[in-house]
């Protein structure tokens, strides 16, 4: 209710309340009732059912433009059902709006509409309040208001508070059923107590509240089918009490009624919006599933199309679509190759574009016609390709293009290039073809069979062996057309050929009514597949063999023969047809052990049989052959086979070919057995081998004499031996023959050709051979010659030997003896003559004279003979004599009878018995001859030899120059020696004169006789030599008569000195001196060179030795250093101390700065001491020997190892026996030795943990001249077998050093004549021991 | 009273070295007493004896560093002083480790080791 008229009712019953008659009051109610009365009234109007009231437009408040046309639509022609079935059709969306002329007047949307539809219903189902406020202010005149109160067709009613009504129109009270009067001051409860109860209490909850109520409907008494509009409101007085309720009752049957109308269009409307709605969804769900599944399909059509494309552009086929006008919509790649141009360059163009007019011309005639019949049509196609600028031929199919409807769009067109497969087709057309006329044309029989031999096709040579036309043949069986044998084999070997699905050939012998003989075919049958792969017969091709076969047959007739042939002859034959060897022969079982079978029977027949025995060494050789086969060239050539028992067999092979236009057709192959020849080469190979490797090797001088080629080999050493460069020497035989001397060469040939004829084992000869220089070297030369077969000698080989020398002294000695049997035969013999029967003795007078008696001073007599006869000869005689008696041996003796001087005289006795004619002796003749002074050479040459063979150096040419002087009773004799560089001046090293030894002296030997040595070897002057050499003032001076000079020279026979003896009288005996000096100048020569060379080695030794004390010194640098600080550090104290006594007065007359100064001395005394040894130990000194006591030097080394021992703990124990004994040393260098050895002793104590450190130094007393010296540590030890290395050079065990210590120590002790050894303790430890030779004066 | 009852012990085994350190320290009137070797010393070590020891690294058998080992193993708090030849770095470390109080070289200026003498007692 509007406030106002809420206001002004409150108002006015307040006032009736106060002040104003009931009446007024009842006045002023009823006007208000009748406004809201007329409120209800105006509001019902607006609604009215009948629906022709137009809506104020005022209040369409529709922002749609749709509204108001569509509010007209519906008030002016169209009905709601009607619009709305306009818009029934979902497709519809926007609906054009006519009038009811049909003119147009716009369109609404379905949105708008739905959205006016609704609106519409809302409207009509709300009172519009705002209606009744704008009416409200309409009714303010009383009058209008009574009057509508009292005539208003609403009822109207006022209750108070207790419910009894106050004041009631007309209207409410006909409703009611009683009149206005009947009803004031009664109660609703009393008047009508059937619905009050349904009444009063919303009029209570009015009064109670102060709140109006509003009912819409509601049926009232027996008006129960009718609809009432109930409205209550409070009346309250000014203070806000409420003093009673107005009620307003309207009929609103009517307005139900259409109410319900317009309900039920609403509810239809509703429904069909909701239908609508739903099928709205429907169909939403229903485009959104099409949507998803356009997607989907869309998605799919992408996937298909990208398929499409990738196969499109992969396809090799040309793939185009072409719209109607035959433009080209779609080509793929493979289309485009084929145009020539991009796919993107083709599309949108058209054939003639593309191709020559004629080919457009009749691709658009396809095209047209595919799509005027609507059906594909496939052609080949030649097209030139721009591709490859070809023809090719296209197998192309095209089809319409259509639409969903149908429509035809265009033209769809694949093309494949089938140039190939057409090639290929016509190739395989003339294939068929040619295979046709071969088989028609070959002369050898070709069949097909099926499996039950029925024979499918047979060619024209074929039907010619069967006798009967192909057609009749084709479909019989073997059976039907062979003998049943013949039909059976054949079966048979298909079955076989079908059963192995492999080629096989077959020999058959067929009879045909074709020929006379029965003729024999080589058939080769294979299976024949059908198109699956199965085996659907047998193919077969027949070849005639029958002359083959005869002429095989004939060729092995002839082989049996050749065979047998062969079979005499030690070879094996092969024959090949060139390369493949089919054939062998001969000797084949009996060279190589394998049965002819064999050879026959292997895969690739006798060639390769030949092959697997080829030695495998000899793998190659068969290439060779073949070449010479391929150029159709005989040959030869060695190779091995294995034989059967493993043996190498050597065969010689001539092969020779026989060729054809220059092709080799045929091959034969002889192999002769040469195993034995070959083994035969193979050893002269090896020996010849043998020989090189002597040759090459041995420092021999080595010849080989190829006696066939007639060359030689001299080895490098034999041209050097001779003196001459590797260059100068040829290899003829000349180069020696030439060179032989000439007295031995018929001797040396004779030796060689006697070699040669196989009298002598080997070839050995002694003869000369004249060097570069001219001189001759003798040669001792052994050679052994290789022979051929025949025992014939190919080859010779050797070597020479230099026995110069040898033979010298050989020569020297028998040249000697035969000068004194010369010259002792000079003097005449003395004779004896023995009657034995009478024992009457004969005695010459030169027998006599011999003895020293004169003629009448002797008798002769046997026991006067035996009386002179030395005793210990006489065994002798009577051993010559029974030997001589009896056995006939000769009486040859040397005998020693005494003269009359008392001495005993050296005679060979010489005798004959002679016999009676029984053979009974019966006198004895013989000689004596004095035979003294050769006995007295022979000894004194025993005597030199005895000398030289124990001496050496010094002593050696001293003893030697003695013993010369004596023996050959010279004046002088010396040794003299060329100096190192030059021969101007020997300078001598032993000189004897007058039996004894003189200094040594120098002198130039130019224009002396000594010249003449140097140039001839020998130099013999007997006397008047200073008539010779007028200038050699040394000559004359010592008064030389007579000179026999001799060159020294080295092995190699480089010139190294002379010796001489000289006589100041006449020599009797030149040959005899010159003898006896050429047989020791080789031996004094050879000692001066093993002194040279031990001088070298000596000072090289000097030079090591000096290392090793100075390496010494090195590895005991600790040790001094400590030790020459001891008193430098005490000589700083003393100092201290003086300086201190000088600083108290009454301290420096006292003795105590005497003794600070003498200790000072001592200690630098000391200091100094140390270095002088120090210095002396390190000092490069040349060797000198001298007397040394022993006990020094012992002491001197102790010293400087003091310091060592004594850090060491070192128990040290001398056991010097006689310190003062003087040895003849180099004293440094037997300090090195000894400290080196106490050295390595501390070295082997400090190696093991041993409370026993012990050192002990002992000297034993002379034995033979030689002291022993032995330092014996209680160390680890030496095993056993390494107590000699040791002394190796570079032998050490320990971590440092060389390994020269003990390799020094040992040349140092050997040159002073001694000797260096280890020894292992009994217990523990080593002992090394030296020896030193003593000095001689001391001792 | 306490300078004379304060000993310096001399160990070394060269009798010139002993005998000129004896005179010298006895000059500065010092007490000596002179031992040969390490274990001749250790024997006659009594701790209750004040002094100081002037030891030689190089002597026979025990060497000086093994004899100052020893000191230091019994306890001993005797003042050394090396006096040697043979004092390269290494050594001169080891010495000082095992407790020596200065490390003189030979032959050592007499001066210097009267002072440190002077200075331990």
């Amino acid at each position: 209710m509007p406030s106002f008229v809420h206001k002004i009712l409150s108002d006015k019953i307040e006032q009736a309340n106060a002040a104003l008659p009931l009446s007024e009051t009842l006045e002023e109610i009823r006007k208000l009732q009748a406004s809201h009365a007329a409120s209800l009234a105006q509001g019902n109007l607006l609604r009215s059912p009948d629906g022709k009231q137009s809506m104020p437009s005022s209040n369409a408040k529709n922002e749609d433009a749709a509204a108001p046309l569509i509010s007209s639509a519906v008030s002016e022609s169209t009905s709601l059902e009607e619009l709305v079935q306009i818009f029934s059709d979902p497709q519809v969306e926007t609906q054009a709006l006519h009038d009811e002329q049909g003119q147009p007047v716009g369109t609404v949307t379905r949105q708008s509409l739905l959205e006016a539809m609704l609106k519409e219903v809302k409207q009509a189902k709300q009172p519009q309040s705002d209606s009744s406020e704008l009416l409200a202010k309409d009714m303010a005149e009383d009058y209008w208001t009574s009057q509508i109160y009292k005539e208003a067709p609403i009822g109207l009613g006022f209750v108070d508070t207790q419910l009894r009504y106050l004041d009631i129109n007309n209207w409410l009270a006909e409703m009611n059923g009683l009149s206005v009067e009947e009803h004031l001051g009664h109660s609703i409860s009393e008047l009508f107590p059937e619905w009050a109860p349904s009444v009063e209490p919303k009029l209570r909850q009015v009064i109670e509240t102060g709140e109006p109520i509003l009912e819409e409907t509601g049926s009232l008494g027996t008006l129960l089918q009718r609809c009432f509009h109930y409205s209550y409101m409070p009346v309250k007085s000014d203070d806000g009490t409420v003093i009673g309720v107005s009620c307003a009752v309207m009929e609103i049957t009517e307005q139900k009624k259409a109410e319900h109308t317009l309900n039920c269009a609403y509810d239809e409307l509703e429904s069909l919006v909701q239908q609508r709605t739903a099928e709205l969804q429907a169909t939403n769900q229903k485009l959104q599933t099409e949507i998803a599944d356009h997607k989907q399909a869309d998605e799919e059509l992408t996937a298909k199309n990208n398929l499409l494309t990738s196969v499109l552009e992969s396809t090799t086929d040309a793939i185009f679509l072409k719209d109607i006008e035959g433009r080209y919509l779609v080509v793929n790649q493979a289309t485009s190759r084929v145009f020539g141009v991009s796919s993107d360059e083709a599309i949108g163009k058209d054939d003639t574009q593309l191709f020559p007019a004629d080919e457009a011309r009749e691709i658009q005639d396809i095209d047209s016609r595919v799509i005027s019949s609507g059906n594909p049509i496939t052609i080949e196609e030649e097209i030139i390709s721009n591709d490859c600028n070809s023809s090719r031929i296209f197998l192309t199919t095209k089809a319409p293009y259509r639409n969903h409807e149908g429509q035809i769009l265009g033209v769809i067109g694949i093309a494949r290039d089938i140039t190939e497969r057409k090639q290929i087709e016509e190739e395989l057309t003339a294939n068929n073809n040619l295979l046709t006329s071969v088989l028609e044309g070959t002369t050898d029989p070709v069949f097909v069979k099926d499996l039950q031999s029925r024979y499918l096709i047979v060619n024209p040579a074929a039907a010619k062996v069967f006798g009967m036309p192909a057609e009749e043949i084709i479909g019989k069986n073997d059976h039907q057309l062979f003998p049943a044998e013949v039909a059976e084999a054949m079966v048979d070997f298909d079955q076989r050929v079908i059963e192995s699905g492999m080629s096989s050939k077959v020999e058959e012998e067929l009879l045909s009514s074709e020929f006379e003989n029965p003729r024999t075919f080589l058939t080769t049958k294979d299976v024949y597949l059908d198109h699956e792969g199965a085996i659907a017969g047998i193919v077969g091709i027949a070849h005639d063999i029958t002359e083959r076969k005869q002429a095989e047959q004939a060729t092995r007739e002839k082989q049996l023969q050749l065979d047998d042939l062969l079979s005499n002859v030690n070879a094996i034959i092969l024959e090949g047809d060139p390369f493949t060897f089919n054939y062998v022969g001969g000797q084949v079982e009996k060279i190589l052990g394998y049965p002819k079978e064999m050879w026959d029977e292997h895969p690739d027949g006798p060639g390769g049989f030949w092959f697997e025995l080829l030695h495998p060494d000899d793998l190659d050789k068969p290439k060779y052959c073949r070449q010479s086969i391929e150029r159709g060239e005989d040959h030869s050539f060695e190779y091995r086979l294995i034989a059967k028992d493993g043996k190498t067999v050597w065969f010689y092979d001539t092969v020779m070919v026989e060729t054809c236009d220059g092709n080799p057709v045929k091959t034969r192959s002889v192999m002769v057995d040469i195993t034995e020849r070959k083994f035969a080469e193979q050893a002269l190979q090896d020996r010849t081998a043998r020989y090189e490797l002597i040759a090459a090797g041995a420092a021999d001088a080595v010849w080989d004499w190829d006696i066939v080629n007639e060359s030689v080999y001299y080895s490098p050493r034999w041209k050097e031996l001779y003196g001459f460069a590797q260059d100068e020497i040829g290899d003829s035989i000349e180069e020696w023959s030439s060179r032989v001397h000439p007295d031995d060469l018929s001797r040396v040939m004779e030796a060689i050709q006697a070699h040669f004829d196989g009298k002598t084992e080997f070839f050995e000869e002694e003869y000369r051979i004249c060097c570069k220089d001219g001189t001759y070297k003798w040669v001792h030369d052994r050679g052994i010659a290789l022979r051929d077969d025949a025992e014939n000698a190919i080859r010779m080989a050797g070597s020479e030997s230099d026995i110069t020398e040898r033979i010298q002294a050989e020569k020297a000695l028998q040249k000697s003896e035969e000068r004194l049997e010369l010259a002792i035969r000079g003097t005449s013999d003395g004779f004896w003559d023995c009657n034995l029967a009478l024992d009457d003795e004969y005695w010459s007078p030169r027998y006599k004279e011999l003895l020293g008696y004169k003629e009448d001073e002797i008798t002769a007599s046997h026991e006067q003979f035996l009386a002179m006869l030395h005793p210990d000869d006489a065994p002798l005689v009577l051993e010559a004599a029974r030997a001589h008696f009896e056995e006939g041996q000769p009486f040859d003796i040397e005998i020693r009878l005494l003269n009359k001087k008392q001495e005993y005289q050296w005679f060979q006795s010489r005798a004959q018995v002679s016999r009676d004619e029984n053979g009974k002796p019966v006198r004895m003749v013989g000689s004596i001859r004095d035979i003294t002074e050769r006995k007295k050479f022979e000894h004194a040459l025993q005597r030199l030899v005895d000398t030289s063979s124990r001496k050496f150096g010094e002593s050696l040419f001293e003893s030697i120059a003695l013993e010369l002087a004596d023996v050959l009773q010279a004046d002088y004799t010396f040794i003299g020696k060329f100096p190192e560089a030059g021969k101007e001046y020997v300078r001598t090293i032993a000189a004897v004169a007058n039996g004894k030894r003189v200094p040594n002296f120098e002198y130039y030997i130019a224009d002396t006789p000594n010249e003449e040595c140097v140039g001839m070897n020998v130099c013999s002057i007997r006397s008047n030599v200073t008539n010779q050499y007028p200038s050699d003032v040394l000559l004359q001076e010592i008064g030389v008569e007579g000179y026999v000079g001799i060159s020294l020279r080295g092995a190699s026979g480089e010139l190294m000195g002379i010796m001489a003896a000289l006589y100041r009288s006449p020599i009797d005996n030149t040959e005899f001196v010159e003898s006896i000096l050429q047989v020791f100048s080789a031996r004094v020569g050879s000692e001066i060179e093993r002194q040279q060379a031990e001088l070298q080695s000596g000072e090289l030794r000097d030079e090591l030795s000096h290392m090793g004390r100075v390496a010494t010194m090195g590895e005991l640098g600790t040790g001094l250093a400590h030790e020459l600080n001891q008193p430098l550090a005490a000589i700083a104290n003393y100092c201290f101390v003086g300086q201190t006594v000088l600083a108290k007065p009454e301290l420096i007359e006292s003795d105590k700065l005497k003794e600070v100064f003498a200790k000072m001395e001592q200690q630098t005394l000391r200091a100094g001491a140390i270095i002088k040894r120090l210095r002396e130990h390190v000092q490069k000194v040349p060797s000198v020997h001298a007397a040394v006591p022993i006990g020094d030097v012992v002491q001197d080394v102790i010293e400087l190892m003091n310091s060592e021992l004594k850090f060491q703990e070192i128990q040290l124990e001398l056991n010097i026996d006689e310190p003062k004994q003087e040895v003849l040393i180099d004293s440094i260098q037997i300090q090195q030795v000894l400290m080196n050895l106490i050295k390595n002793a501390l070295d082997a104590i400090d190696e093991i943990e041993n409370d026993d450190r012990r050192l002990i130094i002992t000297k034993s007393p002379p034995i033979d001249g030689m002291i022993e010296i032995a330092v014996c540590d209680s160390g680890m030890g030496i095993p056993e077998d390494k107590l000699e290395s040791v002394f190796e050079a570079f032998f050490t065990t320990k971590r440092t050093g060389m390994g020269m210590g003990l390799a020094i120590c040992r040349s140092i002790i050997e040159t002073h004549n001694g000797r260096l050894w280890a020894t292992s303790n009994p217990d523990c430890g080593t002992t090394f021991h030296f020896t030193l030779p003593i000095s001689k004066d001391k001792s | 009273m306490t300078d004379t009852q304060a000993t310096v012990f001399i160990l070394d085994d060269d009798p010139a070295i002993q005998d000129s350190l004896s005179m010298m320290l006895n000059s500065m009137n010092f007490a000596t007493e002179c031992y040969s070797s390490a274990c001749e010393y250790l024997d006659s070590f009594d701790a209750s004896r004040k002094g100081c020891l002037i030891i030689d690294i190089r002597l026979p058998g025990m060497s000086g560093l093994e004899c100052l080992e020893k000191l230091r193993e019994i306890g001993s708090h005797i003042p050394v002083i090396v006096v040697t030849g043979h004092g390269d770095q290494a050594v001169k470390e080891k010495a000082v480790e095992f407790g020596a109080i200065a490390f003189l070289s030979k032959p050592a200026s007499g001066s210097e080791l009267c002072g440190l003498i002077k200075q331990v007692l």
